[in-house]
């Protein structure tokens, strides 16, 4: 449910990045007549029996797949570890290149996949891992099992994870205020603004598409920053792929804070979201 | 690998007494140490955090007064108890409910290893290709109790294998001791039973120490010359030092009030303080970089 609540908040798209979108989905064939331009990012939710093949694109004459169709909008992966584990490898070229390039006899083909992967998942078989409601049922081997469905790879190169607890009825029927989809994606565009002008010269919209270098030069820390993520390299055990992972996502956090420099707020709130590489998981 | 017959002069003594005791033990590492004083430490695989915590600190105190831990090698509490054990540079000895070739759990093979390296010995009554079932898993406690003068069990739900020790040890008449266990933890149920039936409470070493009529070391008046022990007396004192009352930044303080020993999830946290969650979710890690709170298993914390 939350997922498919993330359209609703993603920054407006930009006048190319529409072309490129409009592009790819008429090349798929699956542009309607009516839509001379596509104006919403897309999102794109495959049901967890998507082949490989479908899902990075393919065919005599290689046509664009999930993750290309999901160009500058959301992939969406629900349960995770239900996906064949050899379908969900094949994203990971993709999504460190941000590019994929199928080749065939016919032709060779290269298409952009600028895409937010957002996946969901249970902590254990029966669901109830860690609840305070229920008590999980699983033996360790069986969570053991599940987790290792998903590879360390793929896991690196997903920046946030968080982990969410049941929600109670008399939560769901609250009348408390909360931030509405319309004022955070204010929020939003006004950071992602932000980050246009900043990396302008360099061709890119976003924090995520930062190279090593770029990072080195916009993801400064302060001397108490680098002493923080020392502490938590070592105290948590998060392997060291986390590490530009965590810096990034730090600066989207200072940009969304409206701030010129990463803090240690930003960079604790970053370290914050990295639950699945912690020990615990494995050996409670 | 050795293999130990009944007959033979090294099998442990005290064994030999139980109601059927094992014809022939499999000893991997050193089998000497069989015949020392041990205490069982056991309990729940599926434990909390509180259990972590007293297996540890009875696992490192006893093996301070100089005595060995015998446990399982299950996960859970005997992980615990065996680690506790290996942090004072303690023998502690492991009984297998299967043969050598079957290591079961397959996670403690690190401390499979580090026991053996530790001078400290894993023993099985099975040959080494048998395979683990929960008979023999049932079968096992009894030598986990038979091998110690006292079992003291940390935690254990309403019906399990840790009951099974409980009764072999009270057959083998032996001390068995509980520690207290609050009556919301569902983990307590099967102690808080035992101690109705007769188990004994401990709150702490000395009343194991007492019961089983050992001389209680007092750590301070170690002679200097002994190097080993006097490493041990240091980080001793560093424990005492560290529970005293920890500094707690002011602006940590409405945090730190909110949360306890139970499970705290940051939302909960935010609702009561009534901030963005993401000035929550960032003062927890700070928090937790300090070793004031810890995060457990489904985004919650507790204090330490």
């Amino acid at each position: 449910m939350m997922a498919k609540r993330i359209p609703t908040i993603l920054p407006d798209l930009s006048f190319e990045e529409a072309l490129e979108i409009t592009k790819i989905h008429s090349v798929a064939g699956i542009l309607p007549n009516e839509v001379p331009i596509i104006t919403t990012r897309p999102f794109r939710a495959p049901h967890h029996t998507v082949s490989s093949v479908s899902l990075v694109g393919g065919g005599k004459v290689p046509k664009p797949g999930e993750i290309s169709l999901a160009h500058f909008g959301v992939l969406f992966l629900d349960e995770l570890p239900e996906f064949n584990k050899t379908t969900l490898e094949v994203m990971r070229g993709p999504l460190e290149d941000r590019t994929v390039t199928i080749s065939r006899v016919n032709a060779t083909l290269t298409y952009p996949s600028k895409f937010m992967l957002i996946a969901s998942m249970n902590p254990c078989p029966c669901g109830y891992y860690g609840s305070s409601e229920k008590e999980c049922t699983c033996s360790e081997q069986a969570i053991t099992r599940y987790m290792s469905k998903i590879s360390g790879p793929l896991l690196d190169r997903i920046d946030i994870h968080i982990e969410v607890t049941p929600v109670k009825y008399q939560k769901l029927d609250s009348e408390e205020k909360v931030e509405t989809s319309e004022e955070i994606r204010k929020r939003v565009n006004k950071a992602r603004k932000l980050q246009f002008d900043r990396y302008k010269k360099y061709n890119i919209y976003s924090n995520a598409e930062l190279t090593p270098s770029l990072i080195e030069k916009y993801c400064k820390l302060d001397k108490k920053g680098k002493q923080l993520l020392k502490t938590s390299f070592e105290k948590l055990g998060l392997s060291a792929r986390a590490h530009g992972r965590i810096l990034k996502v730090a600066r989207t956090i200072a940009d969304l804070d409206g701030k010129e420099n990463i803090n240690v707020k930003h960079l604790a709130e970053a370290i914050q979201y990295r639950s699945l590489d912690r020990k615990y998981w494995k050996n409670n | 690998m050795k293999i130990i017959n009944i007959e033979d002069n090294n099998y442990p003594e005290q064994l030999r007494k139980i109601n059927k005791p094992p014809k022939k033990l499999y000893v991997l590492g050193d089998e000497k140490i069989l015949s020392n004083k041990c205490i069982a430490i056991v309990g729940s695989r599926n434990c909390t955090e509180y259990g972590k915590k007293e297996a540890l600190r009875f696992a490192q105190e006893l093996t301070l007064q100089g005595l060995q831990i015998t446990s399982g090698l299950a996960i859970g509490i005997d992980t615990f108890a065996h680690t506790g054990c290996l942090n004072e540079d303690g023998k502690t000895i492991a009984v297998l409910g299967c043969g050598f070739n079957h290591l079961y759990p397959k996670e403690n093979r690190e401390l499979f290893n580090k026991i053996i390296n530790n001078g400290g010995a894993i023993v099985s009554e099975y040959a080494p290709i048998l395979e683990p079932s929960s008979d023999k898993f049932r079968q096992r406690n009894r030598i986990v109790c038979g091998l110690s003068i006292a079992t003291l069990i940390i935690e254990a739900a309403a019906r399990s294998g840790t009951s099974i020790t409980a009764r072999y040890t009270m057959e083998q008449e032996k001390p068995v001791f509980c520690i207290p266990n609050s009556l919301e933890n569902n983990k307590g149920v099967g102690t808080n039973e035992l101690l109705k039936n007769g188990a004994l409470l401990a709150t702490s070493v000395d009343d194991i120490l007492q019961k089983c009529n050992l001389p209680k070391i007092n750590l301070d008046n170690l002679p200097k010359e002994n190097k080993r022990i006097n490493k041990n007396l240091k980080k001793v004192k560093e424990k005492i030092v560290k529970e005293k009352p920890i500094k707690i930044n002011k602006e940590y303080k409405e945090i730190y009030n909110i949360l306890t020993d139970k499970p705290t999830n940051p939302n909960e946290i935010c609702k009561a303080l009534k901030q963005n969650i993401s000035e929550i979710n960032s003062k927890l890690l700070l928090m937790e970089m300090e070793g004031i709170i810890k995060k457990v298993a489904g985004n919650s914390y507790i204090r330490i």
